[in-house]
């Protein structure tokens, strides 16, 4: 083994404060039989931006580790406790002589290695640089024989900053896991009491969707009355409203003073009814002459979406007795210009059509119109309560100091079952059918049927969409989980920024990024589209999926997939037949009618 | 089982300002052709992206802008024997690169730059694909009785990704 041989510096004060080592003498030569250096970032440090962006900050420390004997110089190991006087001075004397740290003329004075000149060729990992002495170790033990086998651990010695790349600590914050909720309410026409008031509540779990109505479950210590209208507030920011609603269910456990409270949605007022004749009130809209239909026309003109909304809305909902604060209209479309036009959105040859109302509620009625014919997303404003329809909703720029993703799973990739190769569109007289792709009987296909294809044109457009959809687009739904507090996403709402790559391979969520300027265009701008959340006082978790808005969402229930194949043209066949006259062959003519 | 894999170094840059809250926005990447040639233990590879990596009093370099970036960590050695051909042959190659901070064992690897997989040993070591990229968060250098000719490194790496600029 080659020897190693350090020369012990001890530190000085340059006259700016900074500090330099200086060298005293070599110590005696060491075997050294284990050495480990740990260079180490300077970690959990991140740069804000509107951009995702890593700057590094450099390193943080470069620590060192060795483990050895002392030797003679001549190579003897000190090996004998009773050979002292042949050792090494610094084993006989090393509290003098190996110093970590002392005080000299009043200075705190630190003690370095370097490897000296004389070095016999070991330990060269240490080669280069000035190492401080953090601490010394030398157990003495039977298993050694009795050696003094000494464990030095080092500190590199930053000569020149640039090298260490010095960064700027304090960034960070701590990842919240409780949240504190409070609650405004107010009784309407039902025993609350007090009328109104504020109370703190806990349990809590908040559900919000573009597919249902809101709801919000929870404990407090008030009790609650059904029809109380509430407004729910917490998380990060204390006076944002979380959740509107009205109080629909409570229980009491009389053993604990709980009270258990559902609520739904404010706009759970508009689904309490069923429409009727403005004027007459009659409800009992099911006879023809009784129907309650809004024309798509009036005064010769088309309506646009946005007139017909608020027809629906202003003219059929009629608030209960002390319900009159809330008031959803006038609705406001949130899809730009789209809202004014008298056409379908993405089908700008489609006109709306009339609505029929009888026997539904007005909530239905608009979600019948709004949602599931215009193809729009609907919800309510949390402060205001007015109604709002659109494509996506606000987009959020995530803040990094509170909302980091906890925990991400793929819920479904969405996917039809094959990956197809070509697809063919149809209508169902099957006068048209177009062809996207490369196909034969080697290859996948998907078939679809256009209820109301116009042209082959329009049908091979559709094609060309559906097969890009199938095959291009990644149509994934991810669930995210956020800390306790995180309480600004809304249904609806869009981030600006948000992908995971620590997922497994095949379940990576892509990084998505800024505005989706048009989601009706094409899918490549797609930003990940809130389509769920959940919040309780532990965590927020979010659905999320693509913003594009595919020729499936748009054609809704007039496109549908089939499996079942193109039915044949029906052919009829008749044959007339006359009565056979034994011995005079087949009568009459034998001839055949083709009926089609 | 060890298996052969070649690292490519990206240097960064540093342009020091200690103007403003961060003092090096002046990092930028540069392509260099060095390429370390390595062996790594199949057995010492561990991809963490587990909760361990969540934030517990600041946030982790590898949850950036709503991305979790997964971490590996790997442990490998140098076909070079300790110390002759470590030394003779193998750090005079690192020398150009190295020369202004010091040509030693400690900055084999530098913390603070990007590795990129140029080969993964025809795939064994399918953990790092070839053309991904790597910021060197941790490098630790061992060498004792186990192994005295030829030392181990252990890195723990972050995924680099394309969105990620520096």
């Amino acid at each position: 083994m080659k020897y190693t041989m350090f020369t012990l510096m001890i530190s000085e004060k340059n006259v700016d404060g900074s500090i330099r080592f200086s060298t005293m003498h070599d110590l005696s030569p060491m075997n050294i039989s284990s050495c480990k250096i740990e260079t180490v970032d300077a970690s959990d440090k991140v740069e804000f931006g509107h951009e995702p962006e890593i700057i590094p900050m450099g390193i943080g420390s470069c620590t060192a580790e060795i483990v050895g004997t002392f030797v003679k110089v001549d190579g003897t190991s000190a090996s004998n406790i009773f050979k002292m006087s042949k050792i090494a001075p610094e084993i006989k004397n090393y509290y003098e002589t190996i110093k970590i740290f002392d005080k000299i003329n009043g200075t705190d004075t630190e003690f370095a290695l370097k490897l000296s000149a004389a070095n016999g060729g070991g330990t060269r990992e240490l080669e280069g640089g000035i190492w401080k002495i953090k601490s010394i170790k030398m157990p003495r033990s039977i298993k050694d024989l009795g050696r003094y086998q000494f464990t030095i651990k080092l500190s590199y010695f930053w000569i020149d900053k640039s090298e260490q790349m010095l960064c700027v600590p304090g960034t960070g914050t701590n990842v919240t896991t409780d949240c504190k909720f409070t609650m405004n309410y107010t009784g309407v026409n039902n025993d609350q009491d007090p009328t109104t008031g504020t109370c703190g509540i806990f349990n809590v779990k908040i559900s919000k969707s573009l597919l249902t109505l809101n709801n919000a479950m929870f404990d407090c210590e008030t009790k609650m009355y059904k029809d109380t209208i509430i407004k729910i507030y917490g998380g990060n920011n204390s006076g944002l409203v979380v959740f509107y609603g009205i109080v629909t269910e409570v229980e009491t456990d009389p053993a604990d003073k709980i009270y258990r409270v559902i609520a739904k949605e404010i706009c759970d007022l508009l689904y309490r009814g069923v429409i009727g004749n403005p004027i007459t009130n009659m409800v009992v809209g099911f006879l023809p002459e009784l129907r309650v239909i809004v024309p798509c026309r009036q005064n010769k003109d088309d309506l646009t979406i946005d007139q017909m909304v608020n027809k629906i809305g202003k003219t059929y909902y009629k608030p209960r007795a002390g319900f009159e604060s809330w008031n959803p209209f006038p609705a406001i479309c949130k899809a730009g210009t789209l809202g004014g036009e008298p056409t379908l959105p993405g089908r700008d040859e489609i006109k709306i059509s009339d609505q029929v109302l009888s026997g539904i509620s007005v909530g239905t009625a608009l979600t019948n119109f709004i949602y599931r014919h215009c193809g729009f997303n609907m919800w309510y404003n949390y402060d205001t309560g007015k109604l709002e329809y659109g494509f996506l909703r606000d987009g959020i720029t995530i803040d990094l100091t509170k909302e980091i993703i906890v925990k991400n799973d793929l819920i479904d990739d969405n996917q039809e079952d094959v990956k197809p190769d070509y697809v063919v569109v149809w209508d169902p007289p099957c006068e048209i059918c177009s062809i996207a792709g490369g196909y034969g009987p080697d290859k996948h296909g998907l078939q679809y049927v256009l209820e109301d294809a116009r042209d082959a044109a329009a049908a091979q457009a559709l094609a060309e969409k559906i097969l890009e959809l199938c095959t291009v687009v990644n149509k994934s739904t991810y669930s995210v989980e956020f800390p306790a507090g995180t309480t600004r996403f809304k249904e609806g709402d869009y981030f600006r920024g948000l992908g995971d790559q620590s997922l497994p391979l095949n379940e990576k969520m892509e990084y998505r990024s800024g505005d989706d300027a048009d989601p009706l265009d094409v899918p490549s701008d797609s930003v990940w589209h809130i389509k769920e959340v959940t919040i309780t006082d532990k965590s927020t978790k979010v659905v999320v999926g693509m913003s594009f808005y595919s020729v499936i969402d748009i054609y809704k229930s007039s496109l549908n997939r089939r499996r079942d194949g193109i039915p044949a043209p029906t052919k009829e066949q008749v044959y007339i037949t006359t009565p056979v006259v034994v011995g005079k062959g087949a009568g009459g003519t034998g001839e055949v009618d083709h009926l089609e | 089982m060890a298996v052969p894999l070649q690292l490519r170094e990206y240097k960064i840059q540093l342009t020091m300002n200690y103007e403003g809250k961060h003092g090096n926005k002046g990092f930028s990447p540069s392509p260099d052709t060095f390429v370390h040639d390595v062996f790594v233990h199949t057995s010492g590879s561990d991809r963490d992206v587990s909760d361990e990596s969540m934030p517990t009093g600041s946030i982790p370099l590898n949850v950036v802008h709503g991305i979790k970036i997964p971490i590996m960590n790997i442990t490998g050695y140098f076909p070079y024997s300790f110390p002759d051909d470590f030394f003779d042959k193998f750090m005079p190659t690192l020398a150009p690169y190295r020369s202004s901070i010091g040509n030693t064992v400690k900055n084999i690897f530098l913390v603070g730059t990007i590795l990129e997989v140029v080969s993964n040993g025809n795939g064994l070591f399918y953990e790092l694909p070839v053309n991904t990229r790597w910021y060197v968060k941790n490098y630790t250098w061992v060498r004792n009785v186990s192994h005295p000719d030829r030392g181990e490194f252990q890195l723990q790496l972050m995924q680099w990704f394309k969105e990620i600029s520096i």
